[in-house]
């Protein structure tokens, strides 16, 4: 085909846009309200996702170590558990450090009580955050192992609760937005197919004159992309606004408990560009293959 | 040229609405269909511009055998002929200019050819003037002869031409087969034209193919009131 042809054929796509507005702005309705509602459902499962791998990463590895450790040894076993996949910021705390938050935390910061006592009955010790909190028994081994490690605390089972949850909300939000998506594509497929329907006519006509199934296609290919990008941008700036509102509400009323989960509620702009890209490609995923496929049945003349 | 070769053709339920139907249309000639409602018009057109495939016989329209004709070469063969139809078939949201230049544009041109013939075509149509405005805003008339250069703007060997004076002012009728039959002189195109306007046969004269009953019961020449007929020598 030349090029001549095609631009001529995707020209008359777009201009079909304004020459039959009603079925665009029609489409175009009916696809940003379908968008509207996969991205609140992302969104909503992104941000779960996001709080309660924060409250996760509240979690933490205490190891002690045994009595015996040689001096300084600390330094060698910091390097060996910062080097295990799966944790994050390692703390020392030595036992004179230990000492000081015992005395702080049950003789009211009186150490007097303790005078003269040696501190060598506290084990030195780290905290280990962990970002792998679903491997935790695996890391809590690994730990294990090391040399002269005495014993080691973890909230396992807190760490796998939160694992599951996170587990059902990824697989809940995965369900219900291909669900969602499976439900757009049918009404949008319904919408184009009527637009098409009301146009049987003209295809009949072309197909008179002569023109391929291609030919008679693409224009309404082109038309089903636009009507796809344009939806996608609009809903891209609903759910835009819609969100900063949202999340200005939610910071002036959160009660303090809440707002330390709360302020990790992710800023627009940090899903922007994702939610743009699923907004755009399945805009024009679904506005062309909704054409190319709405056509088959009138193309038969 | 047309060719049909003991072409029957039977609807699905089982009325045959042809039978056994032979008629040869040689290139050049211009030929009138007539008959009343029912008699099998619709279907011989059908037939012709391969909407339908016979249900025996042979049909041959340039060249090409239509029974055997690949869903794929349908276009093609299409492109072939020029079709005129009662309710004009013009594309709504198109101007006058773009209903011509698409029947050029499926055939992938040139856009040097398409500006150069377009206007041309409007010429010779007398319609220039409304080369921008849209179908709903001409005239029956007008509208047919629009339809008239869409068809005649590939400069195809065949023109089918179904009732195409059906839908317009009875004396425009008279313009519309005058044009049709310049343009079988001048151009040398075969021109097949049904109607059930005995009128305008009456009239013009020339070749009349009658079908009753889904059976041709005359073919020959007649003598236009207008003292012509275009009988060859």
């Amino acid at each position: 085909m030349r090029a001549s042809s095609l631009r001529y054929l995707m020209k008359s796509g777009i201009r079909n846009l304004w020459s039959n507005r009603l079925m665009t702005v029609a489409s175009v309705g009916t696809l940003i309200a379908c968008l509207l509602i996969v991205g609140l459902a992302v969104l909503f499962s992104i941000n779960v996702d996001n709080m309660v791998e924060y409250i996760g990463e509240q979690n933490e590895l205490v190891v002690f170590l045994q009595l015996d450790a040689p001096e300084d040894y600390h330094l060698t076993m910091e390097e060996e558990l910062s080097q295990i996949d799966g944790l994050g910021e390692v703390t020392f705390i030595s036992r004179e450090e230990a000492m000081d938050s015992v005395v702080d935390k049950y003789l009211d910061g009186d150490a007097g009580l303790l005078e003269g006592m040696d501190t060598d009955f506290l084990p030195d010790s780290f905290r280990v955050q962990i970002t792998k909190p679903d491997q935790i028994d695996a890391l809590v081994q690994a730990v294990g192992r090391i040399e002269y490690v005495d014993k080691v605390e973890a909230p396992t089972e807190l760490t796998k609760t939160l694992v599951n949850i996170r587990q059902i909300v990824n697989t809940f939000g995965f369900a219900i937005i291909g669900a969602l998506v499976v439900v757009s594509v049918v009404i949008i497929t319904n919408t184009i197919r009527a637009s098409v329907f009301t146009r049987r006519k003209e295809i009949g006509i072309m197909k008179y004159v002569g023109a391929t199934n291609t030919f008679i296609r693409i224009p309404f290919v082109v038309e089903g992309i636009a009507l796809g990008i344009l939806a996608a941008i609009i809903a891209f700036f609903i759910v835009w606004g819609g969100y900063d509102v949202f999340v200005r509400l939610i910071d002036s009323n959160a009660t303090s408990w809440l707002s330390s989960v709360t302020s990790h509620i992710l800023p627009f702009s940090s899903v922007a560009l994702r939610l743009m890209g699923y907004f755009m490609a399945s805009g024009i995923l679904v506005g062309g293959l909704g054409s190319a496929m709405s056509m088959r049945g009138y193309l038969k003349v | 040229m047309i060719d049909l070769i003991d072409v029957s053709f039977h609807y699905e339920n089982g009325t045959e609405a042809l039978h056994n139907i032979n008629l040869r249309i040689n290139n050049g000639e211009f030929a009138f269909v007539v008959g009343s409602s029912g008699a099998g018009k619709s279907s011989i057109l059908k037939l012709l511009l391969r909407e339908t495939v016979a249900s025996s016989g042979q049909v041959i329209v340039n060249g090409f055998d239509l029974n055997r004709l690949k869903p794929g070469q349908i276009p093609k063969f299409r492109r072939s002929i020029g079709v005129v139809f009662q309710d004009f078939r013009l594309i709504p949201g198109m101007t006058v200019y773009e209903n011509v230049a698409f029947s050029l544009r499926v055939t992938d041109r040139p856009m040097r050819e398409i500006r150069q013939k377009v206007p041309e075509m409007l010429e010779l149509m007398n319609l220039r003037h409304k080369a921008r405005q849209y179908p709903h805003e001409l005239s029956g008339g007008e509208q047919q002869r629009v339809a008239l250069a869409r068809a005649l703007v590939n400069s195809p060997p065949l023109i089918i031409a179904d009732e195409p004076t059906g839908n317009i002012d009875p004396e425009l009728s008279y313009q519309i087969v005058e044009m049709l039959q310049r343009i079988n002189r001048e151009r040398k195109t075969t021109i097949l034209m049904v109607t059930h306007a005995h009128d305008l046969v009456k009239y013009f004269g020339g070749r009349t193919v009658n079908i009753e009953s889904g059976q041709i019961v005359f073919d020959d020449y007649i003598l236009g009131e207008q003292g012509e007929t275009s009988r060859p020598v």
